[in-house]
Parts: structure tokens; C-alpha cells; sequence
């Protein structure tokens, strides 16, 4: 079990590690405006996630660690849809009246939640297909 | 709707079967030591896998070790 938890530990830490150095990667070829980098950027990134992720599962047997980490996911996604939802009203209200540079990220938010909402809804129809819910 | 509550005998039954420790029964029943002190806290239910893995670790019945109250 110990070796399970440190080997759930340094998967941990990789993703953690691989986020932050694809993220400043990103942001960096951002920055200078190259625009070719951040693609292979994230397609490497998603794949490392991918194959840690697979080991992951292989490795890391406790279920509660998995009600733990759905919990937590549910959580963030909650939080970030109203938080970006109220942000992105706030910033379009806004970008309509006196601060017209605001209403483009108002919109960007509002896509995003409304983005993310469909990828759940179409996530529930594969899961509870997936778990026995096709009638 | 009453609250249904899954009380559990994992404390004892650890006892009876020689003090064994958390760490070896969750090693053995194949899970992690914080699910067994989550459990033993009655603060997680478990799988119905996990319940039956646990039984099987102290060679008693599932009811012997889940209790189901309403």
C-alpha cells in the first residue's frame, strides 16, 4: 500500500509539474506571438496527462480516493460555472455601457460556461449509457 | 424518507482477530489505511466490493460486519 501511495504521490507531482511547465510554455510562446507553438504544446501536454492518467488507474486501487477527487471536480465545476457565469454578466454589462474593452472577455466567459455545459451534459449521456442507463 | 445509517463492526472485529492493524487490513483488503480510519469513524460507506473484501479479510459475513439501521 505504501509503495501504491508513493507511487500516487510522484504521479501527483508529475502532472502537477507537466500543467505548470506546459502552462508557462504557452503563456510564454504567447507572449512572443508565435502562434504554432501552444499546439504541440498541449496536444504533448494532454498526452502525458493521458498516459499518467492510464497508469494512474492501473496503479491507485482505493475507491475513496476516487469519490474524493469526483467531489472535489464537482465542486470546482460548480464554482468556476457561477463564478465565470456572474463575472462574465458583470463584464458584459459593463462592456455595453462605459467600458467597451470589457465586453469582449464578458463574452469569453459566458462561451466558456456555456461551453462547458454542453461538454457535461454530453459527459452525463456517455457515463449513463456507459453505467447501465439506456433504457 | 428516515435516514438510513451503515454502522459497522470493523473496530472490533480487528480486535477479535489479533489486534490486526490498519495498515494490514487495508493492505490486504485493498484499499488505502485513511479508508479504513474513515470507515471505523463511520464518516465513508463503502463499495459493496470493498464490504465484501473486508469480510472476506476476517472470514465472517457481510451482516457481520455492515449493519443496516433505519
Amino acid at each position: 500500500v505504501k509503495e501504491i501511495k508513493d507511487e500516487y504521490h510522484s504521479i501527483e507531482n508529475l502532472e502537477i509539474s507537466v500543467v505548470l511547465i506546459f502552462a508557462a510554455l504557452i503563456g510564454w510562446a504567447i507572449y512572443v506571438g508565435n502562434a504554432w507553438i501552444p499546439i504541440p504544446m498541449i496536444i504533448a501536454g494532454v498526452a502525458i496527462l493521458w498516459l499518467t492518467g492510464r497508469k494512474g488507474k492501473a496503479e491507485i486501487i482505493d475507491e475513496r480516493t476516487y469519490i474524493v477527487a469526483y467531489k472535489a471536480s464537482l465542486f470546482v465545476f460548480r464554482f468556476f460555472i457561477i463564478t465565470a457565469a456572474a463575472a462574465g454578466i458583470t463584464l458584459l454589462s459593463l462592456g455595453r455601457g462605459d467600458y467597451p474593452e470589457l465586453e469582449s472577455a464578458g463574452m469569453a466567459l459566458i462561451y466558456s460556461c456555456c461551453i462547458l455545459g454542453m461538454l457535461y451534459y454530453a459527459a452525463f449521456i456517455y457515463y449513463n449509457k456507459k453505467y447501465g442507463g439506456k433504457e | 424518507m428516515p435516514i438510513a445509517r451503515i454502522n459497522n463492526q470493523i473496530r472490533r472485529l480487528r480486535f477479535d482477530h489479533g489486534e490486526i492493524t490498519q495498515e494490514e487490513l487495508a493492505e490486504r483488503a485493498g484499499c488505502t489505511r485513511q479508508t479504513i480510519i474513515a470507515l471505523e469513524h463511520d464518516k465513508y460507506v463503502p463499495s459493496i466490493e470493498l464490504a465484501f473484501k473486508i469480510a472476506r479479510v476476517f472470514g465472517v459475513t457481510l451482516e457481520d460486519v455492515f449493519q443496516y439501521e433505519e
